[in-house]
């Protein structure tokens, strides 16, 4: 490092490697970090999926409508449906559009055996 | 609740599980029911694999000919006909109790439609596939549903794509034959003499249908209530 005086002027040279240690959070004058960005969470509802003797709890993104379960590949393979069965809803007839709420029953009503 | 009459309407391989059971248990509880067995099918060496008879011949004699000396207590009366819209009205009849053990739709469907112009009677179906199947109770008190008929919510048996056993020929009705696990006959018969041991028991049963797999030994009973 190079100090150099012409008259009243003091000139310091600063290297170019020169490393400053990083200020401490609780030293005095510190700026704190700003807190990392908040991801947004969806959040999940448990619903329970019934089809003639077989039920299952099911987590499925809040905002979901009964098509969606309808749809859902890896729950018509666990429960058996086939996605073409009348659907009841807590025990009453609903559509595809309705969107399900925590704790909902959703019901494919399994058709009749045929022998005996 | 008590009924004067039990109906049972096919001798198949439900009927002739269910039927035992059931005598014996009206024998010795309710020994004043009368019993009805309606088949208009016969028996025939084939059925052997799945069906209890002692003798070739009309399904419902030859079932009563077998269970009368083994309750005597009973009056047993057979009507050798398929229940057809022209004598449903004769074979169904107000306070009476029907088991359908049918296979087909169209006849599930016939009963059901019978039973709900009627005030008061209470009609227990089976049905099976190959491995498994469901039961259901439909009761109707005072002119009212207590719980749905056959055809709510079963578009299978308000629309039936299968025809009445009485209009088909021979040849048709060995063509409608399917393979079938005897087991699968025994679970739905015992399903079904529960369910009228509940509503013999009970005012208000806690269930009116239950669905089973053999496979898996899954089984889940449902009370539908109308208007659902």
């Amino acid at each position: 490092m190079g100090i150099k005086q012409e008259g009243d002027v003091i000139t310091y040279e600063v290297p170019d490697n020169l490393v400053l240690p990083k200020p401490q959070d609780d030293a005095p004058g510190a700026t704190p970090e700003p807190p990392p960005p908040q991801v947004p969470v969806n959040p999940m509802n448990t619903v329970t999926v019934n089809f003639g003797p077989n039920s299952q709890e099911f987590q499925v993104p809040a905002g979901s409508t009964i098509g969606a379960v309808m749809n859902n590949m890896y729950i018509k393979e666990i429960i058996g449906f086939t996605g073409k069965e009348t659907v009841n809803l807590n025990g009453r007839p609903s559509t595809q559009g309705h969107v399900l709420n925590p704790g909902d029953q959703i019901e494919f009503i399994k058709e009749d055996g045929r022998k005996n | 609740m008590k009924f004067k009459r039990v109906v049972v309407v096919g001798l198949g391989g439900g009927g002739t599980f269910l039927v035992q059971p059931l005598c014996r248990y009206l024998a010795y509880s309710a020994p004043e029911t009368q019993v009805v067995l309606i088949d208009g099918d016969n028996f025939e060496p084939k059925n052997a694999e799945r069906q209890i008879f002692t003798a070739l011949g009309n399904k419902a004699d030859v079932t009563a000919a077998h269970l009368r000396p083994q309750f005597s207590q009973l009056q047993i009366e057979t009507k050798p006909r398929y229940v057809t819209e022209d004598n449903v009205y004769l074979y169904i009849k107000e306070g009476d109790c029907v088991f359908s053990c049918v296979d087909n739709h169209a006849s599930r469907k016939l009963l059901s439609d019978h039973c709900s112009t009627l005030e008061d009677v209470v009609l227990i179906s089976g049905g099976n596939e190959f491995d498994d199947g469901n039961v259901r109770m439909y009761i109707r008190r005072q002119g009212k549903d207590l719980f749905p008929p056959l055809t709510h919510q079963h578009p299978e048996i308000q629309h039936p794509t299968d025809r009445n056993p009485a209009e088909l020929d021979c040849l048709q009705l060995a063509a409608t034959g399917s393979p079938q696990l005897i087991f699968a006959n025994l679970k739905a018969a015992t399903e079904m003499v529960c369910l009228f041991w509940v509503v013999c028991t009970n005012d208000d049963p806690t269930y009116n249908e239950v669905y089973f797999d053999l496979k898996t030994g899954a089984q889940r009973p449902v009370r539908r209530n109308m208007g659902e």
